[in-house]
């Protein structure tokens, strides 16, 4: 009996959780759509927060919670929420739009060395979907790869042979390309490895040390890579090759 | 006669003249009424009427205030001018009155009448201040009487008998508001000559200047306790463009006036004093302007317009086709800085071909600014049909009556283009082609409900990951690896013969083996019959309902079964029927019989498979 209860009172505090989750996101676009941005952004994190605490995430939770800071004039924070759906959902247009869009607005305009056109569409192509689908894609080609090789084994016809035995070629490196792709994505979701800076002016030094030579000075909003990290100091590298070391409180990772 | 001729003709040429001179006279009677602003207490004054016509029954009005000494004297004047050989004259007929006023005070003559051919007609009416008697005039005066010779070499100009005094309108203005500065030559002496002139710049203000009449009169006017004779030399309407203080600085002027020598010469009228010509120059003084910059809360399109305006939109038509023009005027009408709008931005949808907006000004410059109007118009040609909207057009401006921002708003206007003139559309647009706008703001919410993953939950490298490729895999090992002995196996077909054979025999006679072994008599034989029975059935294809002795003898043959396999099997038959009903039996038979079987069954197998 008391198994029960307890059973009972856990399921409907699931529910509850749920359903409240449910009612934040709705109030939150609705927040947002009487251009009431500040309690639609707490409303949002307060979701995100929520999610977090129990592991998981959302790509479109993290999209409105940008587009909420857009609109309240806070661009950096937006295009971290927007970076973050990226990573979740790197085929969404929707996200790789406002993003766009977002980095319009801020101060830093790095000039990138051209990158060689193939990376671009390997890259394009990669970015189409996000790591579990890349994985299922692979299952589906692996499983069509042993039925090409199934075909080959017990059809006697020439022609069949034929055609199967090409189509297991292609299949097969396509197979190699999905698994490449499935696991980069999930790399770059673990590795975490960029951030964005978060303080309206930081300084990039030298060295991890105050007093060492502002090399340069990045502001709100830019995207960096991060390398290494050192005591509160971490060494970022920016688009155009540079490195150098800020304070950790300037930047936030996506 | 030829005398005679000459005097008509001049008497000819008068009545023309007089018939002329009526005719023009007719159209319009004039009957002003003239004095001087301001006049000193105790001092004659003229007060004139003129009159265009000839007229009677001058009627003065009630003159308080004032004393008529002498009047009316009556002068007539007749001009007459000629140009391009067209001659126009004129006539007056001028009455004057010297009054003089006993008391102080601004007194106001009223209008006076007169008739003129049976019609009463009213002057103007006049406001005549009357100041007190200057008294350091007349202490110098006095004194001059008094002690000629103290100062015989006085032939300069005081600092108070002539300056000029730069008059501003309003010390503490706004932005964009406009006032008047004026240059006002205050002076007792009789003035000779005028020098060169200097006004100062006006730095940090919109100038316009303000039209002052060329051969105004000499006003009475009492400063500092003084009466002078004022013209104003320059009239000045500014506009600040910036606040803060700013600072008109000194204009300088110079003069030549005529002023008492001290010298006196004896002439025939008595003693005389002798003027002297002193040249002076006179500097205005300085002054500061504060002006207040506008105050906090412009609307977004302030059109910088300061002053008190109203606004007229109007549209040429909301009906048309495509490729006619539609124009829209704005008529803002006012005073205040009317030079320095800015055009309110009209909206015309996108797929408008808009033309810059042509302004036209209609505006005098007052005292209180420029007034008039500032039309503009923006033209635009729809090029495709449909409905189109124009938002309302909006002009803000700042009020200075209530010194608060002023929107005006005109109403919308919503247009109805019917489709073109297609050969129109060729003519005057040969490019149709455009560009679509690229998007200017962010993309709306993601709504619907939203989709949670596991943060650090991956498919890829997972366990379930790698066993949907083993498992497949493996599948397709273990299939291959079976087909291949199947193949090799069916490759060795004695082999298989025989042994497939055997097999059929022993499955077959699994039970009676078993009965065999346990010398079970009634069934072994009970279970070899049935394993044959169902043997043949299963090979002939024939129900085991049937099958009798005497059908399977002839199917047996039928099927290919040589003849003495087929006494075989029926000795097999009919010993075990028959065994099956004898009373005793030994194993050995049994046994024997077993083996019979087998080796039949296996025979008919192998010639089966040879087949």
């Amino acid at each position: 009996m008391q198994t029960i209860k307890n059973r009972l009172t856990l399921i409907l505090f699931f529910c509850a959780t749920v359903s409240f989750a449910q009612s934040t996101v709705e109030s939150a676009s609705e927040a947002y759509r009487s251009e009431d941005y500040k309690r639609s952004i707490q409303l949002y994190e307060q979701v995100v927060a929520q999610q977090l605490s129990e592991g998981k995430e959302s790509a479109e939770i993290y999209y409105n919670l940008g587009n909420a800071y857009f609109r309240n004039g806070e661009t950096a924070k937006a295009i971290l929420n927007y970076e973050r759906a990226l990573l979740l959902n790197p085929g969404d247009s929707d996200i790789r739009h406002n993003l766009r869009f977002a980095r319009t607005r801020i101060e830093d305009k790095i000039d990138t060395s051209e990158s060689f056109f193939l990376t671009t569409w390997v890259n394009r192509f990669k970015n189409l979907f996000n790591s579990n689908a890349w994985a299922t894609i692979a299952i589906a080609l692996f499983v069509a790869f042993l039925s090409c090789v199934a075909a080959f084994l017990f059809v006697r016809r020439v022609w069949i042979r034929k055609t199967v035995f090409y189509a297991g070629i292609v299949i097969f490196v396509f197979l190699l390309v999905a698994n490449v792709f499935a696991f980069g994505q999930k790399n770059s979701r673990i590795r975490r490895n960029t951030g964005i800076v978060m303080a309206a002016s930081a300084s990039i030094m030298a060295s991890p040390d105050a007093n060492s030579q502002e090399l340069f000075r990045l502001h709100e909003g830019t995207k960096v890579k991060l390398n290494k990290t050192d005591g509160n100091w971490i060494e970022i590298e920016i688009a155009n090759g540079s490195v150098g070391w800020t304070s950790k409180e300037n930047v936030e990772v996506i | 006669m030829k005398y005679c001729l000459g005097k008509y003709r001049v008497i000819f040429l008068i009545l023309a003249l007089l018939l002329a001179g009526t005719a023009a006279l007719q159209s319009q009677v004039t009957f002003r009424a003239s004095a001087p602003n301001g006049v000193v207490k105790g001092e004659q004054f003229r007060l004139s009427y003129t009159l265009n016509q000839e007229g009677k029954e001058l009627r003065l009005p009630d003159l308080k205030g004032f004393e008529v000494l002498f009047g009316p004297s009556t002068s007539r004047s007749f001009s007459q001018s000629t140009v391009n050989g067209k001659t126009t004259s004129e006539s007056s007929v001028t009455y004057t009155y010297i009054l003089v006023a006993p008391e102080e005070g601004t007194f106001t003559i009223e209008p006076a009448s007169i008739t003129v051919n049976g019609s009463n007609y009213r002057s103007n009416s006049l406001t005549v201040k009357v100041l007190p008697p200057d008294k350091a005039a007349e202490n110098r005066q006095g004194g001059d009487s008094g002690g000629a010779g103290s100062s015989p070499a006085a032939a300069t100009v005081n600092a108070n008998d002539a300056f000029i005094r730069a008059i501003v309108s309003k010390n503490d203005v706004y932005e964009q508001e406009g006032f008047t500065v004026t240059f006002r030559l205050y002076t007792t002496l009789n003035i000779t000559n005028l020098g060169k002139i200097e006004f100062p710049e006006f730095e940090g203000f919109m100038v316009e200047e303000v039209a002052i009449a060329s051969n105004q009169q000499l006003q009475m006017e009492r400063y500092n306790g003084r009466n002078y004779y004022t013209a104003d030399l320059k009239k000045t309407l500014l506009f600040p463009q910036r606040s803060g203080k700013i600072t008109i600085p000194s204009g300088k002027l110079e003069m030549v006036f005529s002023v008492p020598s001290g010298k006196r010469v004896s002439t025939f009228f008595g003693t005389q004093e002798v003027m002297a010509d002193v040249k002076k120059a006179l500097v205005t003084n300085p002054l500061t302007v504060n002006v207040k910059p506008l105050p906090d809360g412009k609307p977004l399109n302030f059109s910088n317009a300061v002053g008190t305006f109203t606004f007229t939109p109007s549209i040429s038509t909301q009906q048309t086709r495509a490729n006619e023009p539609v124009t829209v005027s704005i008529e803002i009408s006012g005073t205040g800085n009317m030079k320095l709008i800015q055009n309110p931005d009209v909206k015309f949808p996108t797929n408008f071909e808009v033309y810059d907006p042509t302004v036209t000004n209609n505006f005098q410059v007052t005292t209180n600014g420029l007034t008039g109007s500032r039309k503009i118009e923006y033209l635009a040609i729809p090029r495709y049909e449909g409905s189109y909207d124009i938002p309302p057009v909006e002009f803000s401006y700042f009020d200075l009556n209530t010194h608060s921002y002023k929107t005006l708003k005109s109403s919308g206007y919503s247009l109805q283009i019917a489709k073109g003139d297609p050969g129109k559309a060729s003519a005057s647009s040969y490019v149709n082609q455009q560009n679509v706008r690229v998007e200017q703001d962010i993309r709306f919410l993601k709504t619907g409900e939203p989709q949670y993953q596991y943060k650090n939950s991956f498919f890829a490298g997972s366990p379930g990951y790698w066993l949907w490729y083993l498992i497949p895999l493996v599948a397709l090992i273990l299939f291959f690896l079976f087909n291949r002995k199947m193949a090799r196996e069916n490759a060795d077909v004695a082999r298989m013969r025989t042994k497939k054979a055997n097999k059929m025999a022993i499955r077959r006679l699994k039970m009676a083996e078993k009965f065999l072994k346990g010398h079970n008599k009634e069934k072994f034989y009970d279970e070899v019959l049935r394993a044959l029975w169902g043997y043949f059935s299963d090979k002939l294809s024939i129900p085991v309902a049937n099958l009798t002795k005497d059908n399977i003898e002839k199917e047996l043959s039928d099927y290919g079964v040589d003849p003495e396999l087929t006494e075989k099997f029926m000795q097999i038959l009919n010993a075990c029927e028959f065994a099956r009903y004898a009373p005793a039996e030994s194993d050995t038979a049994m046994d024997k019989l077993y083996n019979e079987t087998v080796d039949a069954i296996g025979k008919m197998e192998s010639k089966l498979k040879r087949k």
